[in-house]
């Protein structure tokens, strides 16, 4: 062989097993929501973010970003992925503070009511369950932090390497998905760009950690914004709670701590009168929006989906209280006019292109369910 | 008789036995080169030879015959 | 998914299974041992490792069968020699060779057949007797009884037939009979093919070593990627709980996937085996040769399980048909029917016999023979027409590519029919597949339903509810494996032909072979492999 042809294979060589490499290191699950709102927060630029929501879905098909900026000019996002458990938030918190500096972190208190309640049809509690715990590990970047969460997270017993390394879990569905999007690409649902081969092309999230979601379901709201009882958090799950809030003070952050609008239980209430309590205590601000019900002005018999998430009319809604709300309370900044914040104008005529589709879907759907 | 009568004798049961009259055999023909010479055929062939010069193969020459040279060479042996 | 296991990765969890990382360990050890002790000792550091891995990959008290038909055999071996050599008659030479013979058949008949000879004594006893009696015994058969048998009776009756020079070493002669890469699942070497090789000295050669690794990684890609996903979907559309379900196109399709399960089993261990020797500079014989390019049956097992193939019929067809019964046989049927007949009626009665035992030794079974006596049947119909097609289609006058492919694809589906019989599990089964699967209404009702089934397949349930993923990897992985396939038969095997580059090319290779098991095959924790098929012989 000549010294050329040697020199030509090594590098061919070397570049394909950085390739390959960097495929198996980054490989996650296929795409979903949570996937693009984890990924889509390395993609904003630095310290860009005024506010940072963190939370389950009752965070990412609650607050449109794009709207809190329409009406007041201030950014934030989504850092939220389904079920997410509870204690995944001081993480979040610790991952996004390595490129953000949010003038105010909003938490979203629904995983810890629903943290040690067992899985729907299954065994395991809500914050042991594989699917919440890969929702947010599986999408995180390789970090000591990521290998901590899991760590805690993974109940004894079960391999942890299959955390360590999503592709051990989800090689086999590799290629069905590669598959799915380029079929998706030539139908034209996906862009070209949407493509993420070797993991390292860290999507921006247009939409800023929202999801749309396009049915309506009537349902029934019961007021217990009188009830004062307390049902303290026991256990493991009380252990995460005070956690968080010591890591808060100790990072000197002062979150708002909020409760979403949706069909509470008095159950529910009562615990979260007891977070309240606690969360008071370490001088921190908590909101149940379930108390000021009538203020948010949820027409409960079509702005919801189900019990517990509501749909595109009820999210612009909750979005309105909400980001006023805290423009007044905060003193958030306006960031309208200034070149930097270019591509948020750019994001939000998107956004209100799929809104209004989405509105227009639910009044589809809703007369067809009526008739 | 000497190597070539063998040969003649040899190249005419090849004939009968593979119904081919244009065979022509040289110290390096293997069974490779003539269609039909498989392992049952080769049976065959050996009995017919055998046969033929009245003399008998051992198990050690059937199997261990890997060309037509060979074979002659054994034949010739047993003269 | 909250499985709550040892994760395993789905490699199998039998200690030394070849498939497994134990394995690589054990020979990643012994290769280095062989390498860094002196020269000298690099056969005996062989029989160690054999030792070992017998005793681990096994029952560890099953080694006492081993050493029993390896004793017998090398002393008969060498008394034949010293017999001869002494003069003496031929009857008593015969004698020694005849019970060493015997004593190693019976030590397989009794560890493999025993419960197949009790259950059809105790079958005609019930039919004769009116009682039910049902005799059987639970002896754990020994690791690789089958293949170290064939290779140890090939030994003697080789010295018998003057053919090789006993090995009056008894380690030596041991170590030919358990070199551990070929105790699981053969191939079934001949003595003067390996013994040069086994006691020769072996200098590193580092291209020995890349190509044996480079097999290696080949062997579980054929293994964890086509084996296991085609497993996965022979078994749904296969499925013997559900039997009755099981017809027409469905069962078809399954034992397609069934035949392409084997393929990707037996050769990927085959690779495995022979990359191991390689790693220690030993070339073994070939095992497979392109199969599915068979233009004929015959043909085909010439290129599948070619060592049992040729072991059948240096010592059994031919040593049948050159006895005294046979050719007295022949001479009595030449008198009453001519000579050509005769050939004919001895050589079919020969292969009857031959592939009864073929079929036999794959396991003490009816469907087992039934699977050789199938093959046979094939044979000599295909032999008897043969004349027919000739005169009336002048069959051998055409070779286009076309007709090429016709036969290609007849002597897989012949191959097919006969690993029904294989699978079982039992010959009443067999039959009852076979029926179900091609009744013409059958085959008509299914394909009917199957785009359908096509449709909905994505949702269906199979065991994790993947069937569409493991449907969308078996392709992918069939795929590359015919790429690699046709391009090895322009340019040669790949391992060889990596020998003239570089080393990191070389091992840019291995890694691509993984990282393509990596995203196709089938492992993980809460995975169970697949048993591999012919490691039970």
């Amino acid at each position: 062989m000549t010294t050329r042809e040697k020199i030509f294979e090594t590098i061919i060589s070397v570049l394909l097993i950085c390739a390959m490499a960097a495929t198996l290191g980054s490989y996650t699950k296929a795409r979903s929501y949570d996937r693009d709102n984890i990924v889509g927060l390395y993609a904003e630029k630095k310290n860009s973010l005024d506010m940072i929501y963190v939370g389950g879905s009752a965070c990412y098909v609650y607050w449109e970003a794009l709207r809190a900026w329409e009406n007041y000019g201030y950014t934030s996002y989504n850092f939220a992925a389904n079920t997410l458990t509870p204690q995944s938030i001081k993480y979040c918190i610790q991952e996004a503070l390595k490129t953000q500096s949010p003038k105010l972190w909003v938490i979203d208190l629904r995983p810890f009511q629903y943290g040690n309640e067992k899985k729907k049809n299954g065994e395991v509690l809500n914050m042991y369950d594989e699917v919440a715990i890969r929702n947010v590990t599986d999408n995180l970047k390789h970090s000591t932090l990521r290998k901590e969460l899991i760590d805690i997270s993974v109940p004894a017993g079960q391999g942890k390497m299959e955390y360590y390394f999503p592709f051990l879990k989800h090689h086999s569905i590799a290629i069905n998905n590669l598959l799915r999007d380029c079929f998706h690409v030539f139908t034209g649902e996906l862009n070209f760009d949407d493509l993420v081969f070797f993991g390292f092309q860290n999507k921006k999230n247009t939409l800023k950690g929202f999801a749309f979601i396009n049915k309506t379901k009537a349902m029934d709201f019961t007021d217990y914004s009188h009830i004062t009882e307390t049902k303290p958090l026991q256990g493991v799950i009380n252990e995460y709670f005070i956690d968080l809030l010591d890591y808060c003070k100790s990072v000197s952050i002062k979150p708002l701590f909020v409760v979403h609008s949706y069909c509470q239980k008095e159950e529910h209430k009562q615990k979260f009168n007891y977070m309240k309590q606690v969360i008071e205590s370490y001088g921190f601000d908590f909101l149940n929006t379930n108390d000021y019900y009538q203020e948010v002005g949820l027409d409960y018999s079509f702005d919801l989906y189900n019990e517990n998430h509501v749909n595109v009319f009820g999210a612009e809604k909750y979005t309105d209280f909400l980001s006023a709300y805290i423009k007044d309370r905060y003193e958030m900044p306006n960031h309208r006019g200034d070149p930097d914040y270019a591509e948020w104008d750019t994001c939000l005529n998107e956004f209100n292109a799929r809104t209004a589709q989405a509105k227009r879907e639910i009044l589809i759907y809703a007369k067809e369910s009526n008739e | 008789m000497n190597r070539n009568e063998i040969l003649d004798k040899v190249t005419q049961i090849f004939h009968d036995v593979f119904d081919d009259d244009s065979i022509v055999l040289t110290d390096e023909t293997t069974a490779k080169d003539i269609d039909d010479w498989d392992s049952l055929t080769h049976i065959t062939l050996i009995s017919e030879i055998e046969e033929a010069f009245n003399m008998k193969f051992s198990m050690k020459d059937v199997l261990g015959m890997k060309n037509v040279g060979e074979m002659l060479d054994i034949l010739e042996q047993h003269q | 998914m909250c499985v709550l296991e040892e994760p395993g990765f789905g490699l199998s969890s039998n200690v030394w299974s070849l498939f497994s990382l134990d394995f690589l360990i054990f020979l990643a050890v012994s290769v280095l041992f062989f390498y860094l002790l002196p020269r000298k000792m690099q056969w005996i550091v062989l029989l160690i490792a054999s030792i070992i891995f017998y005793l681990f990959a096994g029952t560890p008290y099953t080694i006492v069968y081993l050493m029993a038909s390896t004793l017998i055999t090398w002393k008969a071996a060498c008394r034949i020699s010293d017999y001869r050599e002494a003069g003496k008659e031929n009857y008593i030479i015969r004698r020694v060779y005849l019970i060493a013979l015997l004593s190693n058949i019976l030590i397989l008949a009794a560890l493999k057949y025993a419960n197949f000879l009790l259950g059809n004594a105790s079958a005609i006893v019930s039919f004769f007797g009116g009682t039910k009696v049902e005799w059987s015994v639970s002896w754990v058969a020994a690791l690789g009884i089958s293949y170290y048998t064939l290779q140890i009776i090939s030994y003697i009756t080789d010295c018998y037939w003057e053919r090789i020079e006993p090995q009056r070493n008894y380690a030596k002669f041991a170590l030919f009979s358990c070199f551990f890469p070929q105790m699981v699942s053969g191939p079934i070497s001949r003595y003067d093919q390996l013994n040069a090789q086994l006691y020769a000295q072996h200098e590193f050669k580092r291209n020995n070593l890349m190509c044996g690794l480079i097999r290696i990684s080949l062997g579980f890609f054929k293994k964890l990627v086509i084996a296991e996903n085609f497993n996965r979907l022979a078994q749904y559309f296969f499925d013997l709980e559900n039997s009755e379900h099981t017809y027409g196109i469905y069962a078809i399709v399954g034992i397609g996937c069934y035949v392409i399960e084997l393929y990707g089993d037996f050769a990927g261990c085959m690779d495995i085996v022979i990359g191991s020797a390689k790693c220690f500079g030993i070339n073994m014989v070939e095992n497979f040769n392109r199969p599915f390019t068979s233009v004929t049956i015959q043909e085909f097992w010439q290129r599948w399980h070619i060592t049992l193939g040729t072991w059948l019929k240096d010592y059994i067809m031919y040593p049948l048909l050159r006895s005294k019964t046979f050719q007295k046989i022949g001479k009595y049927i030449k008198k009453t029917h001519g000579k050509q007949f005769s050939q004919k009626t001895t050589t079919y009665l020969a292969m009857l016999i031959l592939w009864f035992c073929m079929g036999l030794w794959h396991g003490g079974g009816w469907n087992y023979i039934a699977e050789g006596i199938w093959f046979w049947l094939v044979i000599v119909l295909g032999q008897i027409t043969e004349p027919f097609f000739n005169r009336v289609f002048h069959a051998k006058e055409h070779t286009g590519r076309l007709m090429t492919l016709f036969r290609q694809t007849r002597t897989t589906c012949i191959y097919a029919v006969g690993v029904v019989f294989f699978r079982g599990p039992d010959l009443t089964d067999a039959v009852k597949t076979i029926c179900r699967s091609l009744s013409p209404k059958n085959i008509v009702n299914s394909l009917y339903e199957f785009p359908h089934f096509i449709y909905i397949a994505k949702d269906l349930e199979l065991n994790d509810g993947k069937l569409l993923v493991y449907l969308i990897n078996a392709f992918t992985g069939f795929a590359i494996f015919i790429l690699l396939s046709l391009w090895e038969k322009k340019h040669g095997k790949l391992q060889d032909t990596l020998t003239c580059h570089t080393l990191i090319l070389q091992i840019t290779c291995i890694l691509s072979v993984l990282f393509a098991i990596a995203f196709l095959g089938v492992y993980g924790s809460g995975v169970k492999p697949s048993d591999f098929i012919y490691g039970g012989f």
